[in-house]
């Protein structure tokens, strides 16, 4: 099974940096049913059934302690009947339709006595109707369409002509050797030189006829009018035979007919069932969760992963604990804490619950955003013209449904710092309460706007002064905490750690130099 | 399972005739304890030859016999086969049925066009029927017809013609076709790359990998590059891609080399300049090697001007010859 998101939603540098598709890969399990699967955004509505569904169905498998693998292995014998379905609604099967069909129902009856405690929400009924249809019309392995004695009579008089004519031709072919030395192979003409010595013996043959072909003569066969004969009986044979054949095969696609649309219903129901098998069983083989909603606009994650981060930290990976309520809510912290990487964490969870999926977090509880805007540093998008303090503009002219979550980073930073906090107060004032806005910045200006939510990257703490990066960057708690407006500003006035960091760094002496000179001024 | 897979040198040069035949020769060596599937890469067996409009033999598929082919073309054939298994999934455009013969009829044959089709579509018969003698009306410019794991061995139609150019490709061909395996010390280095999905390896005379590459071997600068560098060395250069005209010309003189085809189907598109054949001093050899099972010649002119190969069994189904056999 490949899955794959509906294009257009999730810009294309974000879906490769996240590694949303290697996400999607821990999905992919062989299921003939579902070769391949294009996901798409979920509303509100359809989001809440798709999760409370696959929510009561984890209960419910974990209540009557049913295999989820032994449900995916049964699911795998069952036949992909995409292609079959137009021809069963225009009722066209054929005998090899029938065929699948069958083998379909008998594999999908072994999987429902599996799930005799989770039954489908649409009543299996329709596949023992069909089963009864098709046991009435064809043979028990489905192989072919039930004969009655008499036309079993008629194809074995038809196979009898056949073999008759075989054991003329057979006859005719010796002699024809016989007469001329030549052994044939009836229906393969053959050539033969102007000049060759049999060609008498062959035009004395009254069971061959020769053509002139130009540089040769081709040899072709003259049948005796007995055989003809037979050939014409075989045929006459065999035309009351197709007629009789095809008002069988008429009369199946009759009988089902009326099955139609209830079982296709049925049939669209089966392929989400195993969808959600498959889903299941991802979630117990890689610790996922099932996101659950709130009405009112929020966002609580707990433990939440990227799981590209984890794979990259490994032991230094610190999982995502976050609360934000509606409005806005702005995110603090010195360079290299990790607030950008906190706005990517929470856009690939927020992007997997968007799409159906269930999340690697421990817990996600959220209201469902009907969309989800990234705003990362941007130098500007050539494609449409746009400078990067345009692009950043453009960006909140996006449209803001209510419980929309708006992710920026370092608002404003691509202009002058007078002017970008200027415009970072006329946007945090003027935002919608209806959404959730998650912004970093570097402004202590804003901290005076009321109604804001204030979080901090927690910083190094002790001295900084390793020298060495890696070691720097293991040090650092990657840690969210909420924080009071008084408490932020106190801290950015005391702080000097972009400085110490900057020390860390492989710089030339006069510019270490004239950092040190700040610090120990400050 | 036993696949004997059919090719011709040319379009119409009786490559479905010899199947015919063969099958026809099978039926009545195995009719009862060996069934006979027919099978086709492609489409195969229509009964007019699209671009020439002119009659082609017909597959007459006998009563007992197994065969494989696209639902549509057996839409006529109600009541007449019964259903074996049907082959679909991913990697396939189309689904295909094999079935049983229970009358004799004809039928347009139809199967995949690529190799993990093909393979996938033999392994829906071996499990259907374990031993059974598989006929696979198959197509030269497919490479894979030449690799073991498709075919058992191949029957080759040659059209032999008054044109000199086609003799000379018919001859050439011939040639692939029965170019000895290379030594297992080779082979055996060579599979350790197999799935890397290398197009050209050259190797030292001590086994040692001197250039890899997966670029095409004919747009493949550095590989001559390389090549030239060890011009005087004995090497061994195992080739992934089609031994073209200017690969030809480029290896002519490498006196000490020792060029290993993947398939004898990368041979055949060389130059048929015969001056060119003759000048070409490295070894040919071929890492997967398919026996020929047998020839069948369509003489378009009286003469038989190419150097047969003495221990394949060579059959003319349109002309009595020296060479015919069993007619």
């Amino acid at each position: 099974m490949q899955l794959e998101f509906e294009s257009g939603y999730i810009p294309e540098s974000v879906f490769s940096e996240l590694e949303l598709q290697e996400f999607l890969s821990q999905f992919e399990i062989e299921i003939p049913l579902i070769p391949h699967k294009i996901l798409r955004p979920l509303g509100e509505r359809e989001a809440k059934e798709w999760f409370g569904r696959l929510s009561a169905l984890e209960t419910q498998i974990k209540r009557h302690n049913i295999d989820l693998e032994c449900l995916l292995a049964t699911s795998n014998s069952l036949l992909l009947l995409d292609e079959l379905l137009p021809f069963f609604r225009d009722q066209q099967l054929e005998p090899y339709h029938v065929f699948d069909m069958g083998r379909f129902l008998r594999e999908n009856a072994n999987l429902a006595r599996q799930e005799k405690s989770i039954p489908l929400s649409v009543k299996g009924e329709i596949c023992i109707q069909i089963s009864r249809v098709l046991d009435q019309n064809v043979t028990e392995d489905y192989s072919n369409i039930r004969l009655d004695a008499g036309e079993l009579e008629l194809r074995d008089s038809i196979n009898r002509f056949e073999d008759k004519i075989a054991r003329e031709l057979e006859l005719f072919e010796k002699e024809i050797f016989r007469q001329t030395g030549l052994k044939l192979i009836y229906p393969y003409p053959k050539e033969i030189a102007k000049d060759d010595t049999i060609l008498d013996r062959v035009r004395d043959c009254q069971h061959l006829e020769l053509s002139d072909e130009g540089d040769f003569f081709k040899i072709v066969f003259k049948l005796s009018s007995r055989i003809e004969k037979l050939i014409a009986d075989k045929e006459a044979a065999r035309n009351h035979w197709a007629g009789l054949m095809e008002e069988k095969l008429a009369k199946v696609n009759r009988d089902l007919a009326g099955y139609y649309s209830v079982f296709s219903e049925y049939y669209k129901t089966r392929k989400q069932r195993i969808f959600d098998y498959v889903l299941l069983a991802a979630i117990q083989k890689f610790q996922l969760c099932i996101p659950t909603f709130s009405t009112e606009p929020a966002i609580k994650l707990r433990e939440g992963i990227l799981p590209k981060l984890k794979g990259l930290r490994t032991t230094a990976y610190k999982p995502l604990n976050l609360d934000l309520g509606p409005g806005v809510n702005l995110l603090f912290g010195a360079n290299m804490t990790g607030k950008t990487t906190v706005l990517k964490t929470l856009y690939f969870q927020l992007t997997l619950v968007k799409f159906g999926l269930p999340v690697p977090a421990e817990k996600l509880v959220l209201s469902h955003p009907p969309s989800i805007e990234l705003q990362l540093k941007s130098s500007g998008n050539m494609g449409l013209g746009l400078s990067g303090f345009a692009d950043e503009i453009r960006f909140f002219c996006k449209k803001a449904d209510p419980s929309s979550v708006f992710l920026i980073d370092e608002m404003f930073h691509s202009t002058d710092p007078i002017n970008g906090v200027e415009l970072s107060k006329a946007f945090l004032t003027g935002l919608s309460y209806n959404c959730i806005y998650l912004c970093t910045s570097h402004y202590p200006e804003v901290l005076n706007i009321p109604g804001i939510r204030f979080f901090r990257m927690k910083d190094l703490e002790g001295e900084i002064n390793t020298g060495d990066i890696e070691k720097l960057l293991k040090q650092v708690p990657y840690e969210v905490e909420e924080i009071t407006a008084h408490e932020m500003k106190r801290i950015i006035r005391a702080n000097k750690k972009p400085l110490l960091i900057a020390l860390q760094f492989p710089l030339p002496e006069k510019v270490k130099m004239n950092i040190q000179k700040k610090i120990n001024q400050t | 399972m036993k696949t004997i897979s059919f090719i011709g040198s040319d379009k119409n040069a009786g490559k479905t005739t010899a199947m015919l035949y063969v099958y026809r020769m099978a039926l009545e060596r195995s009719l009862k304890n060996k069934p006979v599937c027919l099978a086709s890469i492609g489409i195969n067996g229509e009964s007019v030859d699209a671009y020439e409009n002119r009659a082609k033999p017909s597959i007459t598929i006998m009563k007992g016999s197994l065969f494989v082919t696209t639902g549509e073309h057996v839409s006529h054939l109600t009541g007449q086969y019964s259903v074996l298994d049907t082959i679909a999934g991913s990697g396939f455009s189309k689904s295909y049925v094999l079935a049983r013969a229970l009358t004799d009829f004809s039928v347009v044959l139809e199967g995949p066009n690529d190799r993990n089709g093909v393979l996938k579509m033999k392994e829906a018969i071996d499990q259907t029927i374990a031993d059974c003698t598989c006929l696979i009306d198959g197509s030269i410019d497919r490479q894979f017809i030449g690799h073991p794991l498709v075919s058992d061995s191949i029957c080759f139609a040659l059209l032999l013609s008054n044109r000199k150019e086609q003799l000379t490709k018919a001859q050439d061909l011939l040639q692939a076709l029965t170019l000895k395996k290379a030594p297992e010390q080779i082979v055996d280095i060579v599979a350790k790359y197999e799935d890397v999905g290398d197009k050209s390896l050259l190797i030292a005379q001590n086994g040692e990998v001197l250039y890899q590459s997966a670029e095409v071997p004919f747009l493949d600068q550095s590989l001559r590059e390389i090549c030239l560098i060890h011009k005087n060395a004995s090497c061994t250069l195992y080739l992934k891609g089609s031994m073209t005209r200017s690969l030809h010309s480029f290896f002519a003189a490498f006196r000490n080399l020792t060029i290993v085809l993947d398939n004898f189907t990368l041979y055949q598109n060389i130059s048929t300049r015969s001056e060119a054949t003759k000048s070409f001093l490295p070894d040919l050899t071929l890492y997967h090697s398919v026996p020929l099972h047998s020839l069948f010649l369509k003489q378009e002119t009286l003469d038989c001007p190419l150097r047969l190969p003495v221990e394949v069994p060579v059959y003319n189904l349109f002309r009595e010859n020296p060479h015919a056999i069993g007619i």
